[in-house]
């Protein structure tokens, strides 16, 4: 391949790429962008028509049309999609740069452009696809580098050196992805940095309640595009007393008692102190702390520290017999049940947990509810809830008389088991709680929870949602364990006569937990583990880290003695590829081993001294067969211009 | 070691994306993008360095080259161990033109050619010489200089004359002579012996009984043979045209291993063999300056030496 060829064909993978960044982002649709595809990927036939004025006053007219409107857009709609805009125009100049640069041009500008396309597209969305399309976004990116060095005098190197150019350009990225993951990983930064100008440019879409998952006190059916992995640590919880096993994996911030829909959000407090809620039984020990109930026979005690900058919710589990905040005063009693401090940021305070066995859930559904609880059965007659009302009527045709949680359970076992679970932001999630009940396609957790709860409501069972943090991950070596942002959740806590307010989690557990999932599905949650241990890496991630690390040399020695066999085998393979590689790189060239291969084969015994054409000559006059001696005239050609003429 | 213009709008690129990186809330993955451009910037500045170190360069010397040919001095360039990339072997003369040669990827040896654009006549001092390249980015330029050859002589295009003809025949075409030329050599004085004397022009006898190298001088015999006078004091279009036809005298003399004498205003030198070399002559017809109308006269000579430029001669 010349190295021309080689040039476009990494420029045009290039922008193939900078394509799907941009479609990643979402910043325009499918179906806006197969025209930039179909351009794309045919640019090396429409290259004849590069030096045309026509086709160049075409594409720079379109070029030109699509900036203005962009820039219309821009002074229309608000600054939060200036990003995207941007991105689109960026992407729009790529492909024209790549169909309407003449040969003798350098494509610099396209380089500079791809990167940035890049940068700006991780900037929007961080989830694990832009991981690996960064990763195959490099290879060409140097190798598209190295080439245009080479031909930047003019010069096009030949084939050969073409080819050892893009292999070298395949070995540096390699290296050098290696070395950023490095520096990555060792570079001290603060992780907590705010922006310089803070508060003032903020590119997050108004349209988005959230951009990126993490705890909120509201609840939305509407399907969110672009939602970031936000990896930063929210909560960290450490057992100071108990066992660690009792802890619940649900960690409480607010509670969600009304719906209008589409959405929920706490009940009014003027509603909640009205209907005397059954769970105002925390009482006030001294200024800030509070127990609630009889003293439990065994408990855990926990400290726990708050890092979301952004919420003044204390998470507190359902099972929290006791709350004890570092400073007095830093946490008020809300009349939902639920704790807030008086301010955002970080906040420390411990918990002692009901470690007791669970009342048993019994009661048999009644149908009347008391006035305490009616705020918790409370529906608006929206059309948007329709489905959750028939699907509840299905499953549960005959509720009186039944054991309620029987009830509970099953109707929370249906979606479970019917429906799958959707990281919020995916393409395929539904829009509405309709569509999401009604396709069995799945969703994320607010629809699970929200479509449980109508349900159940539909049916006069006092539930409400919770929205907080979930997850049981703890770090053996520390004995914490860090909840971050993506491990906010949402779930229903359901009134039972005979247990009191019970957590049902109606969102099936991680599939990689529950189901058998196929190859592409573990490979897919393998890169999605990975990427997110590099969007959630901090100071606390870093030292467990290099606490890991320094245990390796002795996992190491644990594991040369428990599989000397397997070590050893190890070893020998990468020894002999060390040998075969330093033999390689001494060994004679190859027409010096052929020529020594051509005179075994004429069955010739150099004489001393004797150079080649002597040799050649003899087997001449010795009247050589025909073949062996035309065989040697070949090598020794070949030995001669190895030897002599070198190479340029 | 310095940046090439690539490397300049990617050092400003660099720092739009610092700067976006700072006016951003902290990101894992901007850190990471950011940390690989860097990365990226001083691994080519490591590597583009590497690139042209144990470069081994041999550079020919300049052959004299007529006025408008190529100039071309051959080299050779030699590493050991890993193959190199984009070496650039470059002459800067003094008139400021670079002549480069390249070779794209240098695996042991490479021979090639340092070449650059036709070029006026004269005599141009190599400034400087040395192999560069600017793998793998382009972003950097990495040299290692080596000694410059010895100055390159561009002496005028001769005069045409018709191939095969004899010596007086050509003479006739290029001086307008018609009398015979001189075919044979006859011995001449004898000189004491001067470095770059061929051996073969010593004349051992004379030399053993003086006891010092003693130089025997050949000339023309009684014909005229390849011997002209060139008048400096002239325009230079007479003055080009004198010195081709000089060039074209040159060549005959190389060719029909005639020798040649030429007298100017502040020079009388014979080239040929056991005389001057012919590369004086060149380097000669490569430097000669023109003279004021007021300057000097050449030196005398006999009349049936044909004079240069020829109009003068018909005034």
């Amino acid at each position: 391949m010349s190295s021309a060829k080689a040039l476009r064909a990494c420029t045009q993978v290039l922008v193939l790429i900078n394509l799907v960044f941009v479609q990643m982002t979402e910043a325009a649709g499918l179906h806006a962008l197969i025209p930039l595809y179909a351009l794309t990927l045919a640019a090396p036939l429409l290259q004849r028509f590069a030096g045309n004025r026509a086709y160049l006053t075409a594409w720079n007219l379109l070029v030109m049309g699509i900036f203005g409107v962009l820039i219309w857009s821009v002074t229309r709609g608000d600054l939060g999609n200036v990003l995207e805009y941007g991105l689109i125009l960026a992407v729009l100049c790529q492909v024209h740069l790549l169909n309407n640069l003449r040969l003798d041009q350098r494509p610099d500008l396209l380089f500079f452009n791809a990167f940035l396309i890049a940068v700006v597209a991780g900037y929007i969305n961080r989830g694990s696809t832009f991981g690996l399309l960064f990763l195959a976004f490099v290879p060409p990116f140097l190798m598209g580098l190295e080439l245009l060095a080479a031909t930047g005098d003019g010069q096009e190197p030949g084939p050969r050196a073409t080819g050892k150019l893009l292999r070298d350009g395949a070995k540096r990225s390699g290296v050098l992805l290696s070395l950023s993951l490095l520096v990555f990983v060792f570079w001290p930064r603060d992780f907590e940095r705010k922006a310089f100008f803070h508060g003032r440019l903020d590119f997050t879409s108004q349209d988005d309640a959230s951009a990126s998952v993490g705890f909120t006190d509201m609840l939305s059916h509407r399907r969110r595009k672009s939602v970031g992995k936000d990896n930063r640590p929210a909560l960290r919880i450490q057992v100071l007393d108990g066992d660690q096993a009792q802890v619940t994996s649900l960690w409480r911030g607010a509670l969600l008692g009304i719906t209008d829909g589409t959405s929920w959000e706490p009940l009014h407090p003027r509603v909640l102190r009205r209907s005397a809620d059954v769970e105002t039984d925390w009482v006030p020990i001294d200024t800030g702390h509070a127990r609630r109930g009889a003293p439990p026979e065994s408990v855990v005690q926990v400290s726990v520290q708050r890092l979301d900058p952004a919420t003044q919710y204390a998470f507190v589990p359902a099972s929290t017999y006791a709350v004890k905040p570092a400073e007095a005063g830093d946490l008020e009693l809300q009349p939902s049940g639920g704790f807030q401090s008086r301010g955002e940021g970080s906040l420390s305070y411990e918990l002692l947990l009901d470690a007791d066995p669970a009342p048993e859930p019994g009661g048999t559904y009644e149908g009347r509810i008391p006035r305490a609880l009616r705020p918790y059965i409370e529906l608006p007659s929206s059309p948007n809830l329709d489905a959750a009302h028939a699907l509840a009527a299905e499953l549960v045709p005959d509720p009186e008389g039944t054991d309620q949680f029987r009830l509970v359970q099953r109707i929370a076992n249906h979606l479970r088991e019917n429906y799958s679970y959707l990281p919020p932001g995916s393409s395929d999630a539904p829009d509405s709680l309709a569509e999401f009940l009604g396709s069995e396609e799945g969703g994320h957790c607010e629809l699970f929870a929200s479509g449980f709860a109508t349900m159940l409501r539909s049916l006069s069972i006092p539930c409400r949602i919770a929205t907080g943090y979930r997850g049981d991950h703890w770090d053996p070596a520390s004995g914490t364990l860090t909840l971050r942002m993506s491990d906010a959740h949402a779930w229903v806590e359901v009134y039972d006569p005979t247990a009191g307010w019970m957590s049902v989690d109606p969102t099936p557990a991680a599939f990689l937990a529950e189901s058998k999932p196929g190859l592409f599905a573990r490979a897919g949650a393998a890169v999605r583990s990975a990427w997110n241990a590099v969007t959630g890496f901090d100071e606390e991630a870093r030292a467990q880290l290099f606490a890991w690390a320094r245990t390796l040399p002795a996992r190491g020695l644990a594991g040369v003695r428990s599989h000397p066999l397997a070590t050893t085998g190890v070893l020998a393979l990468i020894g002999s590829l060390l040998v075969l590689r330093r033999r390689r790189r001494t060994q004679d060239p190859l027409p010096v081993r052929e020529y020594r291969a051509a005179i075994a084969r004429a069955k010739i015994t150099p004489l001393p001294g004797e150079t080649p054409r002597e040799i050649l000559e003899r087997a001449t006059s010795n009247e050589l067969e025909p073949v062996s001696l035309a065989r040697l005239r070949s090598a020794t050609e070949a030995h001669e211009r190895e030897r002599y003429a070198g190479r340029s | 070691m310095r940046l090439t213009l690539f490397g300049v709008q990617g050092l400003a690129f660099y720092v739009v994306i610092l700067g976006a990186f700072y006016a951003t809330p902290y990101s894992n993955p901007f850190f990471l993008l950011l940390g690989f451009l860097t990365l990226l910037g001083a691994s080519s500045l490591f590597s583009t360095r590497r690139n042209v170190r144990g470069v081994a360069l041999e550079l020919g010397d300049f052959a004299p080259v007529v006025s408008g040919a190529e100039v071309r001095v051959p080299a050779r360039v030699a590493v050991e161990g890993r193959a190199r990339f984009g070496i650039t072997v470059k002459i800067e003369l003094e008139n400021g033109q670079i002549l480069q040669g390249r070779t794209d990827l240098l695996e042991g040896r490479a021979n090639l050619f340092v070449q650059g654009p036709p070029m006026p006549r004269g005599a141009y001092t190599a400034k400087r010489a040395w192999v560069e390249s600017t793998h793998p980015a382009g972003l950097f330029r990495a040299m290692t200089h080596v000694a410059p050859p010895a100055p390159l002589l561009v002496y005028p295009a001769p005069t045409e004359f018709a191939d095969g003809h004899s010596t007086s025949q050509a003479l006739g075409d290029l001086l307008g002579t018609s009398e015979s030329a001189a075919g044979d050599l006859q011995p001449g004085g004898l000189r004491d012996h001067r470095q770059g004397d061929e051996v073969r022009a010593i004349h051992w006898r004379a030399s053993a009984r003086r006891g010092r190298l003693v130089i025997q001088e050949w000339e023309a015999g009684t014909a005229q043979g390849l011997e002209v006078v060139l008048d400096r004091r002239c325009d230079s279009d007479e003055f080009e045209e004198a010195l081709s036809t000089i060039s074209a005298l040159v060549q005959l003399g190389h060719t029909n291993k005639e020798t040649l004498r030429l007298h100017t205003q502040d020079l009388s030198a014979n080239y040929g063999d056991g005389h001057l070399q012919w590369s004086e002559a060149l380097r000669f017809l490569a430097q000669a300056e023109s003279l004021p109308a007021d300057g000097p006269p050449p030196p005398a000579a006999s009349p049936s030496v044909a004079r240069l430029p020829r109009e003068r001669s018909h005034v």
